[in-house]
């Protein structure tokens, strides 16, 4: 198109050179360190031999991460959807806020590893305990900045409209939730991953299907070459989830000057 | 002074901030009447409780003792019958809204009209300050003068009998604040509402003003109130006069003294 879109595009390009760069060149140090030194493939593969092995089981191992996947967006729905309702709460009620709020630390403290056996117990070896561990890591850190976000408007812009004599709920229309869009999504772009990280870990403690149980019995029977084909799909699905949420981000936070993070 | 004074009317008002023992007094017995169509500035040294007379007329914040009246009732009872209008220093636009949806926010909270004629009153307030054309830009995409501008329009959108002015171009470059001064001079006698305006600019208030309040600092109290009785309607030009220069002379010699008055002579 133009020159200057040309211009941006190359500078992007650009920009994302080195650390293209830097991935390449690991890949091939350490296709060429392991052949030089004939490290064995239990404690080792090469890249190659790793890809190759993504492609041979490429209908079980895809079909894994996509279960461990669906589990991990679930659990990131439910546990935002529950953080940004009990944001919401918090407003309406000082009551609910100072009842709750000290039991979300609480909650926050437990170690996620430590609750997923006890969520299978109760849950079964299915989608359950994958989805409520993540979406039990999801919460806390929206709720905490949701909170922020629909308390911290500025002051001026609040006594702008209480000249107007807005009502709290224009004032939550107008002006609160688009003040904690930028918040909402600031935690989301961390959640993300750590849903993909709670749903593995459920896994890990007992389920029929998914990636974390293909690095369990991978583990077991010391197959690095499928651990790492596990890992590296695993990674790739929640940069993608990452993505998806920029994107969704790039939409919603549609004003100037709108993100916090950056 | 006749009945046409006492569209707002303070009597002995008072502010003081709760502080260590004593607490801290901004304003002490605060009288003043204030007519329809009045322009009246208020000056005064940081401090001395101009932004907190505005901030109390408005309903923001309380007074620790004295009487309010506006148009005859409380400033809570008027304001809920009339909307005020006010323009904060640093212009307070919502930045998830265009300069479009900021002015017509007061309209969709205040619920006035019908959303077509919403749209007309949008435009003529945004045509009044000449903003016309950048209305589906954003604030930040505005120039701190243009987001004044806009300020002010949001303000005038609702048609509001007052208008509060918390130092408007306080944080304008001066190329800027002169302009719009010169601009709101224009405005003012476009609109015909009362104006209550701080600012630390005394030239600003010479121009604009029928009458100027010097306030006393620490606690505020008021020194005196000087008529401005330049014709009007006024133009920039008017700057240029010797009454003007009078004006602003005995203004200086009040707030600062005969001091800055013999370093010049």
């Amino acid at each position: 198109m133009t020159r200057s879109h040309d211009g941006k595009l190359a500078r992007a390009i650009r920009q994302r050179l080195p650390s293209a760069a830097l991935f390449a060149s690991v890949l091939v140090i350490w296709e060429l360190a392991v052949r030089i030194l004939k490290v064995p493939n239990y404690l080792l593969p090469a890249p190659s031999v790793v890809f190759a092995r993504i492609v041979t089981d490429w209908a079980s191992l895809s079909q894994n991460v996509w279960v461990t996947l669906e589990a991990a967006i679930a659990g990131f729905v439910i546990g935002t959807v529950i953080a940004v309702l009990a944001a919401f709460s918090f407003l309406y009620s000082k009551t609910v806020e100072q009842a709750v709020f000290p039991w979300a630390v609480v909650i926050k403290t437990i170690p996620i590893i430590a609750i997923a056996p006890l969520l299978t117990i109760w849950l079964g070896f299915g989608m359950a305990p994958k989805i409520a561990v993540a979406a039990i890591g999801c919460v806390f850190p929206t709720l905490v900045n949701m909170n922020r976000g629909l308390a911290a408007v500025d002051q001026r812009v609040i006594d702008y409209l209480r000249v107007l004599r807005a009502s709290p709920r224009q004032l939550l229309a107008h002006a609160r939730i688009y003040n904690a869009l930028p918040y909402l999504f600031s935690a989301m772009k961390i959640t993300v991953g750590m849903a993909m990280v709670g749903a593995i870990v459920a896994e890990f403690t007992g389920a029929n299907f998914g990636i974390g149980t293909i690095i369990v019995n991978a583990g077991y029977r010391q197959d690095a070459t499928l651990l790492f084909s596990a890992i590296f799909l695993s990674s790739v699905a929640t940069l993608v989830l990452y993505y998806v949420v920029l994107a969704i981000e790039k939409v919603a936070l549609f004003w100037p000057g709108a993100s916090v993070d950056h | 002074m006749s009945e046409e004074h006492q569209f707002i009317h303070l009597e002995a008002i008072s502010k003081t901030f709760p502080g260590v023992e004593t607490g801290l007094t901004v304003l002490d017995q605060i009288d003043l009447s204030v007519g329809k169509r009045d322009f009246v500035s208020f000056v005064g040294h940081s401090g001395c409780g101009k932004s907190t007379l505005l901030r109390i007329i408005a309903g923001l914040e309380p007074p620790t003792a004295g009487k309010l009246m506006i148009s005859g009732m409380s400033n809570e009872d008027y304001a809920s019958q009339v909307p005020l209008g006010f323009v904060f220093q640093d212009a307070a636009l919502l930045p998830w809204k265009t300069l479009a949806e900021n002015v017509r926010l007061p309209l969709d909270i205040l619920g006035i009209e019908t959303p077509a004629i919403r749209r007309t009153m949008v435009q003529r307030a945004i045509d009044l300050v000449r903003l016309t054309g950048f209305e589906n830009l954003f604030p930040d995409h505005l120039s701190g003068g243009m987001r004044q501008r806009a300020s002010i329009a949001r303000s005038l959108v609702y048609r509001p009998e007052l208008l509060l002015m918390d130092e408007p171009f306080g944080a304008l470059d001066d190329f800027t604040r002169r302009e719009l001064s010169d601009e709101l001079l224009r405005i003012w006698g476009e609109t015909a509402c009362t104006v209550l305006f701080v600012t630390h600019s005394l030239p600003e208030a010479v121009l604009l003003s029928d009458r100027v309040v010097v306030l006393d600092n620490k606690p505020g109290r008021i020194r005196e109130i000087v008529p401005i009785d330049l014709p009007r309607p006024r133009w920039a030009d008017v700057r240029a006069s010797r009454a003007f220069a009078d004006h602003l002379l005995h203004l200086e010699s009040l707030i600062f003294g005969h001091r800055h008055h013999d370093q010049i002579s």
